[in-house]
């Protein structure tokens, strides 16, 4: 057969023609989040919002926003593939829908750099998912492409899927009873629904269903995706924390008026995140949303605190491999969890 | 849908009638719109029926974990309740302990020592205080509910953190509500004070008749009352000891881990006696209402009682404790072992879990 079926674009309806403007338009979710992310910094103070988005370097919010975010665009690559591919089989009246066209179009070596990224930068309890999106893809790809091959349709929707289910079961299926046996039902489920739903998401759904389980759930995830990125986002880290040791006379603060505290009271700590510094003062954003403007002679030292090292929420490992770490930040070096804090950090100091 | 199609190559046979909406470019069998994709989708219905609840499934599963994982449930960071005990740019820990009970907490040229102050510096070093950084205040026990202590410099009352003041956990103190325990982390019993003699008490009601003194609102005083002792009660347990060294009393009674400080400080002057009393003392610290600070309280203690190589509360013991067993026999100071802790309610590194 020399003309292969080309299910893909069923040209009814070919209004992405004319919609190059959307490219135009995708750098602004990024920007609308840099800015949202300064005024929740300023704690919705416009002047200091103002301050902030003068002395703020670009780079910085940039990086922190490639960090804090880098495993959100496979995320919506591999679901709306997996979901478009999955109404394309299923329903003859695909077409219609923008979430199969973009599916039908969106090329091979973007949902393979998707998975690259995915696989490096999500945490260990999401690789089953990962493997369930890419199989079903290219099941249902081979499915849409070679129907008229029954042998590799068999191989690739149900040999595949069977074959990786099993090996996935034997690979996970211990740490998913790890995971009843501690009482962590979301992990179990992570790690195993995806392995034994792999062999039953190879084929068409029921054809009246296909749009409401595929295009309107693509929908919602459209709707809610953006909100919940916007909501991780605004939480990280765009300025250095640090802490402060000042002399409280040459600060111009008011001595200590904490009768309790006894030995020397001249010295107190502020703790904030560095805006600027320059050969007068260091600006800082304090913990309660404060700008002061801290006399650089009043500084007696000053530290940067590091992120609090965050224990993990499950107890569960697959074959020595803790659920919640990513690939990346396994291979990464990474601090000494046993580091103590540094008390200024924590508001005390340590001049006596 | 009809997914019963005619089979593979059957539409070359018998053509397709024309349907014109479609571009001439699809496959003959979608166009003749009896589309099957394979022949294993003959069973198709059913197969078809079983992926959409496959589908369902994994989709309400994703969306519950989408929501758990997003809002974090579970149990707070040590950073976390750190932040909520109000820890954070708190200049100094205050604790109150006892001043007066030699092995537990004696002031001495104004340095505390004790196993109740070595208890305090642990516990303040795993909330991130830095013994520089915790302050002491004598405290009665009538105040020690209440958390008020006396600010000797300032000659001020003031309210303290912690109170590490051999505080027995009762039920009644449970249910006060300004009193909130710690996991205990001594375990020790009720026990009778005398000068030097050869009598021997076997039962607190042995001393029923003499003038025996303990102390204000502690347990003790309750367990003679209930034996039909009348005590003589006092707020500081060192007035007792001095009554009793003067003759003004005939005994002292209260726990073992204090008498047996007074015992081993004024060797030959005093006997102790192991006393058939029931039922233990169980040390806790009270925390006020702090609910993070409680939590915060008892992951030290759990870390103390968990980590093997962590031997501050052994050594504790040893030095405070296990040197006035000799000079206290046959009645035992304290039990030699801290009192199990169960794991507080924290989100702590996978390793920290092991006992």
């Amino acid at each position: 057969m020399t003309d292969r079926p080309q299910p893909i674009l069923l040209g009814r309806r070919r209004r992405g023609r004319d919609q190059q403007w959307v490219l135009t338009a995708l750098p602004a979710f990024p920007l609308l989040l840099l800015v949202l992310r300064l005024w929740y910094l300023s704690r919705q103070d416009l002047q200091t919002m103002l301050l902030l988005v003068q002395n703020v370097s670009p780079l910085g919010l940039i990086g922190s926003l490639l960090i804090t975010l880098v495993w959100a665009p496979p995320v919506f690559i591999l679901v709306g593939r997996a979901l478009g591919g999955l109404l394309l089989v299923s329903s003859i009246d695909a077409g219609r829908s923008w979430l199969a066209r973009t599916a039908g179009r969106t090329p091979g070596w973007v949902v393979l750099s998707a998975f690259a990224v995915a696989a490096v930068t999500w945490q260990l309890r999401f690789l089953p998912t990962l493997v369930l999106l890419l199989v079903v893809i290219f099941a249902l790809d081979v499915r849409l492409r070679y129907e008229d091959y029954p042998q590799l349709v068999m191989i690739a929707c149900i040999a595949v899927p069977v074959t990786l289910s099993l090996l996935g079961l034997l690979l996970v299926g211990p740490a998913a009873f790890d995971a009843l046996r501690v009482a962590e039902p979301e992990t179990a489920f992570l790690l195993l629904a995806p392995v034994l739903a792999l062999p039953f998401l190879t084929g068409p759904v029921p054809a009246p269903t296909a749009m409401l389980v595929t295009h309107w759930v693509a929908m919602a995830g459209l709707v809610i995706g953006p909100i919940l990125v916007a909501a991780i986002f605004v939480q990280a880290p765009v300025l250095p924390e640090v802490a402060v040791e000042l002399k409280r006379d040459a600060a111009g603060l008011p001595s200590a008026s904490d009768d309790v505290v006894v030995g020397e009271t001249d010295v107190t700590v502020v703790r904030g995140q560095v805006i600027t510094v320059d050969d007068r003062s260091t600006t800082l954003l304090e913990t309660g949303g404060k700008v002061a403007f801290v006399p650089n002679t009043a500084v007696i030292s000053q530290v940067l605190c590091p992120d609090p090292l965050d224990p993990p929420y499950s107890a569960v490992a697959v074959h020595g491999w803790q659920v919640e770490r990513a690939m990346l930040s396994w291979l990464a070096p990474s601090r000494s969890v046993r580091e103590p804090t540094d008390p200024r950090c924590l508001g005390r100091p340590v001049t006596p | 849908m009809a997914d019963e199609g005619p089979p593979p190559g059957a539409d070359e046979a018998t053509p397709p009638p024309p349907i014109t909406e479609l571009p001439p470019r699809l496959p003959p069998r979608w166009a003749s719109g009896g589309r099957t994709f394979s022949k294993f989708d003959s069973m198709s219905l059913a197969a078809r029926v079983v992926r959409l609840c496959v589908v369902i499934v994994l989709l309400v599963g994703a969306v519950v974990v989408a929501t758990v994982a997003v809002a974090g449930l579970g149990p707070p960071s040590e950073e976390d309740l750190r932040r909520e005990a109000g820890l954070l740019d708190k200049r100094q820990l205050l604790i109150g302990v006892k001043d007066d009970q030699p092995g537990m907490a004696l002031r001495e040229n104004g340095v505390y020592r004790g196993f109740d102050v070595e208890i305090a510096y642990l516990v303040a070093a795993d909330l991130g205080f830095a013994p520089a950084d915790v302050r002491f205040l004598t405290i009665e026990s009538e105040d020690r509910a209440r958390r008020q202590a006396l600010d000797v410099k300032t000659n001020k009352i003031v309210t303290v953190d912690l109170v590490v003041a051999t505080f027995s956990i009762t039920k009644a103190r449970v249910d006060d509500p300004d009193v909130m325990f710690s996991a205990p982390y001594l375990r020790t019993e009720q026990s009778v004070l005398t000068r030097k003699t050869t009598n021997k008490y076997e039962a607190l009601s042995d001393l029923a008749g003499e003038k025996v003194c303990t102390l204000n609102t502690t347990t003790s005083a309750q367990n003679l009352r209930t034996a039909g002792v009348e005590p003589v009660g006092k707020n500081k347990i060192s007035e007792c000891v001095r009554g009793l060294e003067s003759g003004a009393y005939a005994a002292v009674s209260t726990d073992a881990a204090i008498l047996a400080g007074f015992v081993y400080r004024n060797p030959g002057k005093f006997t102790i006696h192991d006393i058939g009393a029931e039922g233990s003392e169980l040390y806790g610290i009270n925390v006020g209402r702090n609910k993070a600070l409680q939590t915060l309280v008892n992951l030290a203690l759990y870390r103390s009682y968990t980590e093997p190589t962590d031997r501050r509360w052994e050594t504790a013991y040893d030095d405070c404790l296990r040197v006035e067993q000799p000079a206290a026999m046959p009645q035992q100071v304290a039990v030699a072992q801290q009192p199990e802790v169960d794991r507080p309610r924290v989100r702590i590194w996978p390793w920290e879990t092991e006992p």
